[in-house]
């Protein structure tokens, strides 16, 4: 105990040690400040877009009943606004949520070439990236790490301290031991007053989750004091350690993520999914110019929910086989969708693959799973605006081919879209990594400790 | 005085060709850029090709489409795909963030998201990997690691004392190890141009491309012989290689990658854009404020219809000599596309609040001004991009009009729907001719950052030259 009070009043008289902790927790509390305005933006953009919403349709009511004629016209007009409704944690952990559009609007037209909208953005700002709490503890809590223990040795015997204690102690090894471990305790306290914090400034609960997270958290801390102290018994100059410390962090933090990335696009045809855009033009627009009325009885002969409908094309137009055929472009390019579903999973895959090799790209993938912001999230929101889009038309057809009026009271029964999150996460897997990473360290250590002594 | 300083150069180089340092980094980052080069040269080429082939796609399918109704034509519409710049493999710059593809058709802007490739960049998060992103963000690095202790070495061993004994100035020592890291710098970017060359020898090369690549090349060795400055002259200040490290390390993480990040998320903060359902829902808004043209009794159209009559002396639409339809989708066109230009340039005004913002910010950190000149000179800046879009937007206007014109002249009032122009008619409108800026069109955004890169440079120079001559 006196040892630690000992080291514990050391740490404090260390200049350097105080002001990288507060600097660290400064960082890290303006980082969930920030996080959760952008995130309350997002409920306000939203609210926006429902607002307006209501507003739209309010308008309709006042002439409801509404023909089928008039109704399918509202059916070309209307947006329903769809959102990929953003996780209490994504305030913290962006994740991907700037790399497609997550709040947008789709009516009762062919719907893949509505997805393909660009969020808005400042171009500018993509290359350079988002800086939030995840990218604090990820990427640089490791070099706090560092600063805070690599040199705990060599400085120890640059000032002379170091034979003074070894001589004292039987255990030199045992006595670094307990030192790195005060200050990964310390860092370790920090990290869970930063996640306390979280819980006093956003929405996030303190609840099971919480706690995968600080777990996850916490092995990643320890995972990167292994490495120090791998780094550590190889018994080289501060300046070495440092060097190859950095070196480490490059490899983690840039080189490996580039590589998947190179990997993962070697996987696939620049821009392919563009076809998907032609196809679906073309069948559209082709419909107008063949024998209508054929189009539509092969439409029913598909979908037999619709038969009992009148079989004959009112002239010149009817809404009927409009949305049909809006329909069957959708149903023509089904299989480069699906593609192109695969494809996105697929390189979400390999990267997560290739993050077995670098814990700070494991804790990524990891953390982004826990805020429900990577890629299966995106694809989830996709896949369920596809569902919706179903929901939509099987709706508004009921009306159409069985030539209903839309009444005022059908208004409140038009779906509306919630955004499920995919609720599985990848806890066990994370921290298995980053064990196994860091086991993979104590084994060099022990290497290395016996060789010191040989 | 001459001499001295190259001797000491010599000399430096001499210690560093022995080092461990220096023999595992350079082969190691040489082998990883020339590789990376590689790589994207290839998926750029192929981009390059498959965007060509997509292009001849839609001009073919619009020329092979039946004879059509003018307004049917104009919903199914074109798609112009912008075909990248062949310096993105050297800086990718916005290229791997944006969609390529853009679908043009009647009322409607749309740009389509379908990116270069599906994959995430999010796990990148200290840049896109690729030949400028190595040499702004990692070859400073490597200078640190070569020469952090260049200077305080020599003082903390002694051998500075020696050296001054000797009648040499620490002037002349900073200047001299400057050259022989510049020296190093030097042969790094030129080993990759020359690979970069070898690639770009294999298509057609236009004059502006080597000018932008010498200009990429010249820029790349202020920068590194800015970083290279900047270490020596730590090293000088620092007392002990530890320090110096550890101060190098730090301001390193600070310009490169904390404050370029931190200024962004800054400026969106302070500058909140709408996001896409907003933005859509405000340009639908202000489009129905001026004029809704399926509404029969909307009064700027009936004022519109008043206007038309009067100018061609009748009473009735049916007695105008053109099709009103085609005359009212004309005026709905120009309402939407005179709007959605509004709309989008104030967002776009938005972006360059944020930008400016960031440019503040940019006067401290090198790497924001070089990694923004960098992608100028490559034209794959946000700018460009924005540049292509804007062009597509005149574009379609205008497409529009001409099959509005078509709507107006040729097809008569009564019977609307029935009647079509012919193909060829449709096959003689114009095409999309695009033609991006030049550097000399960019030189307004070329000259503050790169004069406050020089005003860095030359603040340096002048620290170096006056470097006094302090052994401890």
């Amino acid at each position: 105990m006196r040892f630690i009070q000992f080291e514990l009043r050391l740490l404090w008289q260390n200049k350097l040690f105080k002001w990288l902790m507060l600097a660290y927790l400064l960082a890290a509390v303006l980082a969930i400040i920030w996080g959760q305005i952008g995130l309350e933006r997002e409920y306000q953009q939203r609210t926006i877009s429902e607002v307006n919403y209501q507003a739209e349709l309010a308008d309709y009511q006042e002439d409801a009943p509404l023909v089928p004629y008039d109704s399918g016209y509202m059916s070309y007009y209307q947006f329903h606004p769809v959102w990929q409704k953003p996780s209490a944690w994504s305030a913290l952990i962006h994740g991907e949520r700037s790399e497609a559009a997550t709040h947008t609007r789709v009516r009762l037209l062919g719907l893949q070439s509505q997805l393909s909208n660009t969020a808005t953005g400042n171009i500018a700002a993509m290359p350079i990236g988002k800086l939030d709490l995840s990218f604090i503890w990820i990427y640089l809590m490791p070099l706090l790490i560092a600063a805070l223990s690599l040199n705990l040795l060599a400085e120890e015997k640059a000032s002379g301290r170091w034979s003074l204690l070894a001589s004292q102690v039987a255990n030199s090894a045992m006595l670094l031991t307990k030192k790195m471990l005060i200050a990964a305790g310390l860092l370790a306290v920090v990290n869970i007053v930063i996640l306390l914090a979280a819980v006093v400034l956003t929405d996030i609960r303190l609840n099971g989750l919480w706690w995968q997270i600080a777990a996850v958290l916490l092995a990643y801390q320890l995972c990167w004091f292994l490495i120090t102290g791998w780094i550590i018994s190889l018994q080289r100059t501060a300046i070495f350690n440092s060097l190859l410390f950095i070196s480490l962090w490059i490899v983690f933090a840039f080189v490996l993520p580039g590589l998947a990335y190179l990997y993962q696009t070697q996987q696939q045809q620049p821009a392919e999914h563009v076809s998907m855009l032609f196809d679906q033009r073309e069948y559209m627009h082709d419909s107008w110019d063949k024998d209508k009325q054929a189009d539509f009885d092969a439409y029913l002969q598909d979908y037999p929910q619709w038969q009992t409908t009148e079989p004959t094309l009112q002239q010149p137009f009817d809404w009927r086989w409009y949305y049909a055929m809006q329909h069957m472009s959708d149903v023509i390019v089904a299989e480069a969708v699906a593609q192109f579903r695969e494809s996105r999973v697929n390189s979400h895959q390999i990267g997560n693959q290739v993050a077995w090799l670098s814990p700070l790209m494991r804790l990524q993938y990891s953390m982004n799973r826990f805020a429900d912001t990577d890629m299966l999230a995106s694809q989830a929101f996709l896949d369920q605006i596809g569902d919706y889009h179903q929901q939509l038309r099987d709706y508004f057809f009921t009306f159409y081919f069985f030539g209903k009026p839309f009444t005022v009271d059908d208004f409140a029964d038009i779906p509306q879209f919630d955004y499920q999150p995919v609720s599985f996460n990848n806890t066990f897997k994370t921290i298995f990594n980053l064990l196994l990473v860091g086991l993979f360290f104590v084994g060099l250590i022990l290497l290395q400790t016996r060789r010191n002594y040989d | 005085m001459m001499q001295t300083i190259i001797e000491i150069a010599r000399h430096e180089l001499i210690t560093q060709w022995r080092s461990q340092t220096l023999k595992i980094l350079l082969p190691l980052l040489l082998v990883l850029t020339a590789l990376i080069a590689f790589s994207h040269w290839q998926q750029q080429q192929d981009f390059i090709e498959a965007q060509t082939i997509w292009q001849q796609q839609n001009d073919a399918e619009w020329d092979a489409q039946p004879d059509r109704h003018p307004h049917r034509a104009a919903h199914y519409g074109t798609m112009v795909f912008r075909i990248i710049s062949p310096l993105s493999f050297i800086d990718s710059g916005v290229n791997p963030f944006v969609g390529n593809a853009l679908f043009l058709e009647a009322h409607r802007q749309n740009s389509s998201s379908f990116k270069q490739y599906v994959s995430s960049t999010a796990y990148m998060g200290l840049g896109y990997l690729s030949g400028a992103t190595i040499i702004l963000v990692i070859w400073p690095l490597v200078l640190i690691a070569l020469a952090f202790n260049s200077v305080s070495g020599e003082r903390v061993q002694g051998t500075l004392r020696q050296l001054i004994s000797q009648g040499i100035s620490v002037k002349q020592l900073l200047i001299g190890k400057t050259l022989a890291y510049s020296l190093i710098s030097l042969v790094f970017l030129l080993v990759i141009f020359i690979i970069a060359i070898g690639f770009m020898l294999q298509t057609q090369v236009h004059g502006s491309d080597v000018l932008r690549m010498g200009s990429m090349f010249v820029l790349y060795l202020f920068y590194c012989l800015l970083w290279t400055i900047t270490v020596i002259l730590f090293s000088n200040w620092c007392r002990t290689n530890q320090q110096s490290l550890s101060a190098l390390l730090l301001f390193w993480l600070l310009t490169v990658i904390v404050m370029p990040k931190m200024a962004y998320s800054l400026a969106e903060m302070q500058y909140p854009m709408p996001d896409r359902a907003v933005f859509d829902i405000q340009t639908a808004q202000e489009i129905a404020k001026v004029g809704d043209s399926h509404n029969p009794d909307d009064p700027h159209f009936s004022e519109f219809r008043e206007k038309v009559l009067a100018e061609y002396g009748v009473s009735r639409i049916e007695d105008l000599p053109v099709n009103w339809r085609g005359v009212v989708m004309q005026e709905g066109e120009r309402i939407t596309s005179e709007v959605f230009t509004q709309q989008y340039e104030n967002l776009m005004q938005i972006a360059e609040q944020q930008n400016q913002l960031v440019s503040h910010v940019a006067w401290f950190s090198p790497y924001l001004l070089a990694n923004k000149l960098s992608s100028i000179f490559a034209a794959t800046n946000a700018g460009s991009f924005l540049h292509y879009e804007n062009a597509a937007e005149q574009f379609r206007f205008n497409f529009i009009k001409q099959l509005n014109q078509l709507h107006a002249e040729q097809i008569d009032h009564a019977h609307d729907r029935e009647q079509k122009v012919t193909n060829e008619q449709l096959v003689n409108l114009q095409q999309f001719d695009y033609q991006s800026p030049t550097l000399q069109n960019e030189l307004n955004l070329i000259y503050r950052p790169l004069l406050i890169l020089l005003g860095w440079l030359i603040i340096g120079v002048l620290l170096l030259s006056r470097s006094r001559n302090e052994v401890d």
